[in-house]
């Protein structure tokens, strides 16, 4: 019989449905071959443990990354603690790929999962560059990045978007304090995926969402901006440091270099 | 580091010690200077950042409100009152880390003190101004 609870039951499974082939843009791919030192984009190898990086392109991205970094102490707050902050979260997410592939070895070795996060959160001040800074770390590790806005966003969703992403990043955008009570737990409290290759997830929250609760800060990478910039000062077609979009860093992450 | 688990290691391999290393020598090959931010960090580091924010509203709440903190050193727990703010306490208390916390009654926080000294790094000392000298770090 059809009434009003059951098409909402329905509306709700389909908003909460696992991501759909068709409906959704591109969605990109890499896998990462430990054993035989290759990583594949889409099927296509794009990068082997030998292949030799041009050092003129290394050392060009490497000043532009640093610069970017170092130029948070600008920031009002607490800019050094920015600077600091993120560049652990960049320590973690360039290895954060092959996190699944040691969790798969840590489960029988009784090695607590949560030393191996695939999981991490940036939140705290606006206008604080953690939007951006996921975006531009992302897109340094495979040339582009995939991110989900908060409106979109749902636990399933995102387990069905990281397992087809695989290596690459998930990040979730702006994420709101109901978005994140409702469904970062499900996602990250219950996580014991047994599978090699998954995404890493990165929620980067909104300014209502002021505390990560300590169930979810054991489990995750929680990465707390307290640092902001006015509006006035960051221009949207230029990158802290003066570079343009053009030159944002593309290939910089140990992946990259072998 | 696969190897490594499945060899039964004493300690677990550290996969962000492993990054940050691997990542600062890119970065030292191609810049020749290393920035003195990118330092080299581990797990437990990670600890430390993770936990920043509560270290930081602690010592907040510690330098600006005296009487509202108080130290049972023989219950082993530092208490922390809200002024009747009942939502102020829940708030706190939501961000404290699980080992830290002992409990919350009302506008009460109550924390535990060897957890905080020892694996917080606070040096809680005991005058009455011992905020004063908070802080190793």
């Amino acid at each position: 019989m059809v009434n009003a609870a059951s098409v909402l039951r329905v509306l709700r499974m389909h908003q909460a449905r696992p991501v759909g082939s068709g409906e959704e843009e591109r969605i990109p791919r890499a896998e990462i071959d430990v054993a035989t030192g290759l990583v594949h984009l889409d099927g296509t190898t794009w990068l082997r443990a030998d292949d030799v990086m041009p050092v003129a392109d290394v050392a060009r991205d490497a000043r532009i990354l640093t610069d970017y970094i170092g130029s948070f102490r600008q920031f009002f707050g607490n800019g050094e603690g920015a600077v600091e902050v993120y560049w652990a979260f960049l320590v973690w997410l360039y290895a954060a790929p092959l996190a699944p592939h040691l969790r798969q070895a840590a489960i029988p070795a009784g090695i607590d999962l949560w030393v191996y996060p695939v999981y991490a959160v940036l939140y705290g001040r606006s206008s604080g560059g953690k939007t951006l800074f996921t975006r531009i770390a992302a897109r340094s590790m495979f040339g582009f990045e995939k991110m989900v806005r908060s409106g979109q966003f749902t636990a399933n969703r995102a387990l069905g978007l990281r397992e087809r992403m695989g290596a690459i990043p998930l990040l979730i955008d702006d994420v709101t304090r109901d978005k994140f009570t409702s469904h970062v737990p499900d996602l990250v409290r219950t996580d014991a995926e047994m599978g090699g290759l998954y995404a890493p997830i990165v929620p980067t929250t909104n300014r209502d969402v002021s505390t990560i609760p300590p169930d979810l800060s054991k489990r995750m990478v929680t990465c707390h901006i307290d640092a902001a910039i006015p509006e006035n000062r960051s221009s949207p077609n230029a990158w802290p440091g003066g570079r343009t979009r053009r030159s944002a860093p593309r290939c910089i992450a140990p992946t990259c270099n072998g | 580091m696969r190897a490594e688990i499945d060899a039964d290691a004493e300690t677990f391999p550290d996969l962000l010690a492993r990054s940050s290393v691997v990542l600062r020598a890119v970065l030292e090959e191609a810049l020749g200077d290393m920035p003195g931010w990118a330092r080299e960090l581990g797990f437990a580091d990670y600890f430390g950042i993770r936990h920043r924010r509560f270290r930081d509203q602690l010592e907040a709440m510690l330098a600006d409100a005296e009487d509202r903190v108080s130290v049972n050193r023989r219950a082993g727990e530092l208490a922390v009152s809200f002024g009747g703010d009942t939502n102020q306490a829940a708030q706190f208390a939501r961000s404290v880390p699980d080992f830290v916390l002992k409990g919350r009654f009302a506008d009460v926080v109550r924390l535990d003190l060897a957890a905080l000294e020892q694996e917080m790094g606070f040096a809680v000392g005991r005058s009455r101004a011992w905020w004063q000298r908070l802080l190793r770090r």
